[in-house]
């Protein structure tokens, strides 16, 4: 056996051991060395290529023999996404719900004598003459016709006009049938409110009688005046236009809405406020 | 009278890459045959790093370049099978996917041991080749599992796994046998026993 530990073999040998020491060294020093880059950079795109083609026989494998067990874990598949999409949007609208519920309670720490139901709008109607809305409440909860709805912010919506035990209909400020008296915030001068959807402004509110030596000002608000049927200083609308009636005695203005009636999901019914 | 005057003799045929390099047949062949090992070796080096890297069994998968590199040397005689181990074990430290350097020294010296052994000890036929190239292979993984007990890298428990390791690779070694074989013929034996 000895005969064949040639020279040679004991150098190869030799050599060996030392390429293992002198490369760990290498290594720790360089990180990276010359032969690592060159024989990779030999290897990356093969190895690029057997991936490919092993990812297609995979899926040729899984097509042929695992159809149907692919098919029946896709149906699973979607009807967990359905479940998560019905998930996701519930949550956005408790969020919504929630951010609204926030935004009241701190209307109700600006007006404590404010006693509030809160209703979902369920159906709307819209014709050229008239815009109210249906609400899941109605008296079994205390809501009364006549009483006015607000938004969580305070903004004036409409105010009952119909009410069964479990429903209640709304008609809009946007309703021309509805008067409103209101004032400007900043000045005082009264006037009246009304919708303006028979009036040409569509989705706009108009304020008449307003005095001739009123001191009107676009962006001025426009809040109510109070009654027994809604308190003062509901926010109705901002003022963007205003002039002279066509006889010259009065002004009026136009009102950009405060509330935003067509994507108005819940609304708040005043069911009692004290008055001063 | 007035045609064209025909050749007298034929020119000369052009002639290939290969054979300006004025090659003998015999160093034709040892081209060919060390060509097709390269050849095997690379494959069965993107086999386990692509394919058969993806199988796991309790935790062992495939070591199907060493088991390569092994079972080719026991085909030549010791001072071949020697340089070859030792260049085939550098390049596959450099490929990146052996676990160390020592990586080189033992594989080259498992290999050139083995191959010594076989030729003092036993004949040239499937089983002894196939002994010793398996005596290798686990042997290797031994090495390989003590250094790394050695240096921290796995725990005690995890020989069970090496060995599990070996016995996949040997398991793979007889389908290689033939290829090897029939290579290792190109150019006439190479056994030189």
């Amino acid at each position: 056996m000895r005969y064949l530990f040639t020279k040679k073999v004991k150098i190869v040998l030799i050599v060996a051991m030392l390429l293992s020491v002198g490369l760990a060294i290498a290594t720790n020093l360089m990180g990276v060395t010359v032969g690592d880059l060159a024989v990779q950079g030999i290897l990356t795109p093969l190895r690029t290529g057997a991936s490919a083609l092993t990812d297609k026989a995979e899926q040729l494998y899984d097509y042929i023999f695992k159809y149907e067990q692919l098919a029946l874990e896709n149906e699973t598949l979607r009807e967990q996404l359905s479940q998560i999409q019905t998930d996701n949007r519930d949550a956005a609208s408790i969020k919504r719900e929630n951010d609204r519920l926030r935004e009241l309670l701190e209307l109700k720490k600006e007006h404590e004598d404010y006693e509030l139901v809160d209703a979902y709008i369920i159906t709307r109607t819209s014709n050229d003459w008239s815009y109210t809305f249906t609400v899941n409440r109605g008296s079994g909860s205390g809501i009364k016709e006549g009483m006015c709805a607000i938004t969580e912010t305070g903004a004036m919506v409409g105010v009952v006009t119909q009410v069964g035990s479990n429903y209640a209909v709304i008609t809009s400020v946007l309703d021309s049938s509805l008067d409103i008296s209101a004032c400007i915030a900043s000045s005082g001068y009264p006037g009246m409110v009304r919708g303006s959807y028979a009036t040409g402004v569509q989705g706009m509110l108009r304020m008449d009688y307003l005095s001739s030596a009123a001191v009107i000002r676009n962006h001025d608000q426009v809040v109510t005046a109070g009654s027994t049927v809604y308190p003062k200083n509901l926010v109705l609308g901002t003022i963007v236009h205003w002039n002279l009636t066509d006889n010259g005695i009065a002004k009026y203005a136009i009102l950009e809405p405060a509330a935003d009636v067509a994507t108005l999901e819940q609304v708040f019914v005043l069911t009692g406020f004290g008055t001063e | 009278m007035f045609g064209k005057r025909k050749y007298e003799f034929k020119p000369d045929r052009g002639e290939g890459t290969l054979k300006k390099l004025y090659l003998t047949p015999i160093q034709r062949k040892r081209l060919l045959k060390w060509g097709a090992v390269s050849l095997v070796l690379v494959v069965l080096s993107l086999l386990q790093d692509v394919v058969l890297c993806r199988i796991q069994i309790s935790g062992s998968t495939f070591d199907m370049a060493v088991c390569g590199i092994l079972l080719c040397g026991m085909f030549f005689d010791p001072e071949t099978t020697a340089v070859f181990t030792l260049i085939s074990s550098t390049l596959y430290y450099f490929s990146g996917t052996a676990p160390g350097t020592y990586s080189i020294a033992l594989i080259t010296g498992l290999g050139t041991l083995l191959c010594i052994f076989r030729r003092n000890y036993l004949q040239r036929c499937f089983s002894a080749t196939m002994l010793c190239a398996a005596a290798g292979m686990f042997l290797y993984e031994l090495g390989v599992f003590a250094i790394g007990w050695f240096v921290g890298n796995t725990t005690l428990d995890r020989l069970g796994v090496f060995a599990l390791c070996g016995v996949l690779s040997v398991a793979v070694m007889p389908l290689l046998y033939p290829l090897f074989l029939s290579i290792s013929n190109i150019g006439g034996e190479s056994w030189k026993e």
